[in-house]
Parts: C-alpha cells; sequence; structure tokens
C-alpha cells in the first residue's frame, strides 16, 4: 500500500541486485547457497544499469552469492559509477585477502581502494552467520567451502 | 559574485511525475509549497525540498551566482523581484549553514 514517503518515488532508490548466486562459502545459513540459476551476460546487465540510469535510480548494491565470483563485477561497478550511480556491495571477504595467490579476482582490492570516489560507496563484509543470544552460530572461517582453504 | 555548487556527497534526484503533478496543481491555485519534488539523500537520511527549493537546488551547478539564480527564477515564478530576492539569500543561507551547498 503506498503511503506519503514511497508515493513520493517515480523509481526505487536502490536497486539490491543478485549477479550470482555462486559463492565460494557454503554457509548454513545463507538462502542462495542451492540455488543455480542461468546468469545475464556482461552486455545485457550494461543494458539494465542503462535503464536503471534512465528510471533515476540512485544506488546499486550488488549481493549475491558472492558478487566478486564474477569476473566483470569491476567492469559493471566501473560502468554504473561512469554513468552517475552510486555502488556498493555485500561481500563475504574472501577475495579481498591481501595475498592474490589466494585472492580470487585479480583487482579485488581495487574495490576498496576505489570505494572513497565520490559515488563508489564502499562495501559491507558479512563476517559470520546469525547471531542467537549465545554468540555467532557460524563464525566466517567455517564457511569457506574446502577447495578456498586458506593458505 | 562566487558561484554556489551542490556537496557532492549528497545524493539526490528530481522526482520529475512528482514535480509535473506539483506543478499541475500550482497553476490551479493550490497551495503547493509543503510538497516535495526533489529528494535528497544526506549521511542517508532522506529530504525533500518543495517545487522552489528544488529549482534553486537544480540550478546551484556551480555555474550560477546567487543573483544568476533570482534571475532564473524570476522568469519561472510569478513573484515581485525583492520577495524573490529575499527568500532565495534566505534558503540558500540555510542550505550553506547545513553544508548541502558552498561556494565554489
Amino acid at each position: 500500500m503506498p503511503d506519503a514517503v514511497t508515493e513520493l518515488f517515480s523509481a526505487p532508490l536502490t536497486f539490491n541486485w543478485t549477479l550470482s548466486f555462486r559463492c565460494n562459502f557454503s554457509c548454513s545459513h545463507c538462502y542462495s547457497r542451492d540455488e543455480s540459476v542461468d546468469e545475464l551476460a556482461t552486455a545485457d546487465i550494461l543494458r539494465i544499469v542503462d535503464i536503471l540510469v534512465e528510471k533515476q535510480v540512485l544506488f546499486i548494491n550488488f549481493g549475491g552469492g558472492e558478487p566478486l565470483i564474477r569476473d566483470d563485477l569491476f567492469e559493471i561497478a566501473d560502468y554504473a559509477v561512469g554513468k552517475g550511480l552510486n555502488v556498493s556491495m555485500n561481500s563475504n571477504g574472501w577475495s579481498m585477502l591481501p595475498s592474490p595467490s589466494v585472492c580470487g579476482p585479480a583487482g579485488s582490492i581495487a574495490w576498496e581502494s576505489a570505494s572513497t570516489a565520490p559515488n563508489r560507496r564502499g562495501t559491507t563484509i558479512s563476517a559470520t552467520g546469525p547471531v542467537p543470544s549465545t554468540g555467532p552460530s557460524q563464525p566466517w572461517s567455517t564457511c569457506a567451502k574446502p577447495a578456498s582453504a586458506p593458505p | 559574485m562566487k558561484n554556489l555548487s551542490r556537496n557532492p556527497d549528497i545524493v539526490w534526484r528530481v522526482e520529475k511525475r512528482r514535480e509535473a503533478e506539483i506543478i499541475k496543481a500550482l497553476d490551479a491555485g493550490e497551495d503547493v509549497s509543503d510538497k516535495g519534488s526533489v529528494i535528497l539523500i544526506v549521511s542517508g537520511m532522506m529530504h525533500q525540498l518543495n517545487l522552489v527549493g528544488g529549482r534553486i537546488w537544480t540550478l546551484c551547478d556551480g555555474q550560477r551566482s546567487l543573483d544568476d539564480l533570482v534571475e532564473a527564477l524570476s522568469g519561472e515564478f510569478e513573484v515581485e523581484r525583492g520577495e524573490l530576492t529575499g527568500d532565495v539569500e534566505a534558503f540558500v543561507d540555510d542550505l550553506l549553514k547545513r553544508g548541502w551547498l558552498k561556494y565554489a
């Protein structure tokens, strides 16, 4: 039901975008770990970015799955930033560890270093699972799949 | 005179559909002073500017002085020049104090 605030909007403020359900983690609490769907090609994604710009959406937040698992994430983010959108992502942070040999896509750290740009707003790192009264139920380190084990 | 520019950390947009509705209401003689047509996201909080405030905000692109704003608005709104100047000065002064605008 529309209210006085949302009625004002001609478009959403934020587009939360699951680019991929794939992930290098397998967290028990995550809804996406068992999902498997076809993914859009880069060109299709860039066309969607154009539509978001046309509709005056202000923010894109990349999620997943793990957004950094897509090799074209930086291309997509750069394109969106170049169009004036404000970009952020929710990542498990694994690909941003300071060791290129185990860090996944080259340039992962560049996201952080670029996050101070005026319209690139940064990253949220998901470090634990749900937190019951006794404390974190699944620490970040136990979510990693064997193939992605730390050095 | 110095030009006015928006704080680049503020994310904003003109709500075009809403703006069209407000202009229509204004033409019909309604009071639209409390109806927002521009939204600003400032430190995670959303603010609205009414039609005149939104026009002032939009015009503060770093290329215009306060006198330029008054000149531009005088062609858009039927209001006595002195009153318009006073209103624009007061509004700009408020936004300068908030840090939403600055002199380029």
